[in-house]
């Protein structure tokens, strides 16, 4: 009994598979199967992160914008001083006001949580879709700036 | 009484009509932007990278295949027990999501839902693979293609 029901299941999902592939293959918007190097998905990942220390560095310099990718609630109760919020899942609701008046020129750096989140890099990502050219990643983020007892500003409003 | 309810077929029915409609409407958003659907698959970091964008396109047709099978009743065990292992794999991903304190949403259905991941995800996707399970064991084809075929080559 068993065997017939793995024996469908398996077919299932070759047929399933097989239509999935062909389909994909034909279709305008597909998915490229190919190793990463090539895979748009993770264009712009790679190196694009930068360290604490640069952070801070790039912190100086005058026109750098910070993005904090994290939730309006997380961004409420303590953020970067300066950063404006965009959070990652409300991109689309939310860029055209946050990124307002933004060169696409200009120095862009995002964080989230810390190490474990993809926020940042997801928001990066969409920001290069979007044709900002200069985006990195503070990787560290939230967490390694607490960490360094830096200081912290909180409140829902952009600054 | 709960072990008859459990155990009946019409219960098995109405388990197949549900699974198999969250199923075919689960996979409808993924199939129409599988960019999307791969970005929330790779939140996940649990597929090595170049394995992500494979597993993004073919998901949500088995999703497909295996609900529409399900709905009327064709190959009924075969895709309920798809329905439970994919339920099971999902329920894996959101313990091992919540464990690590990711940061993501689910997935589940929409690509970009807004919703991060939560303890509810994980009884959703739990009460998915029993009512899965309930129809892979007790479900005897009632008004399914199944039988209709078994009932012709009988004939």
């Amino acid at each position: 009994m068993w065997k017939k029901w793995i024996r469908e299941s398996i077919g299932i999902v070759f047929f399933a598979t097989g239509i999935a592939l062909l389909i994909n293959f034909y279709r305008p918007n597909s998915l490229s199967l190919l190793p990463p190097s090539t895979s748009p998905l993770n264009e712009g990942y790679p190196n694009n992160s930068i360290s604490f220390s640069t952070f801070q560095e790039k912190l100086k310099k005058p026109g750098t914008i910070i993005l904090d990718a994290r939730s309006p609630e997380e961004f409420q109760q303590g953020h970067i001083p300066g950063a404006k919020n965009l959070p990652y899942y409300e991109f689309s609701d939310k860029a055209p006001s946050v990124l307002q008046g933004i060169a696409f020129d200009q120095e862009i750096i995002t964080y989230c949580e810390g190490l474990e989140c993809s926020n940042a890099e997801d928001l990066a990502f969409l920001l290069k879709e979007n044709g900002y050219t200069k985006v990195k990643v503070f990787e560290g983020g939230w967490e390694e700036w607490t960490a360094h007892q830096m200081p912290i500003k909180k409140g829902k409003n952009n600054d | 009484m709960i072990r008859k309810i459990i155990s009946s077929p019409v219960m098995a029915l109405i388990g197949r009509i549900i699974l198999g409609s969250i199923f075919i409407y689960a996979s409808i958003g993924k199939i129409l932007k599988p960019d999307q659907f791969a970005e929330a698959i790779k939140n996940y970091r649990l597929l090595p990278v170049e394995s992500v964008n494979f597993f993004a396109v073919i998901l949500p047709w088995i999703e497909l295949i295996a609900g529409l099978c399900l709905l009327i009743g064709l190959f009924s065990k075969g895709s309920s027990l798809i329905i439970a292992l994919l339920s099971l794999l999902f329920l894996g991903a959101i313990v091992s999501a919540l464990i690590r304190g990711l940061d993501i949403s689910c997935g589940c259905f929409s690509s970009r839902e807004i919703n991060k991941i939560n303890f509810f995800y994980f009884i959703r996707d739990l009460f998915l693979f029993l009512l899965a399970s309930q129809v892979l064991i007790y479900d005897q084809g009632i008004l399914s293609v199944d039988k209709l075929l078994k009932r012709n080559i009988s004939r």
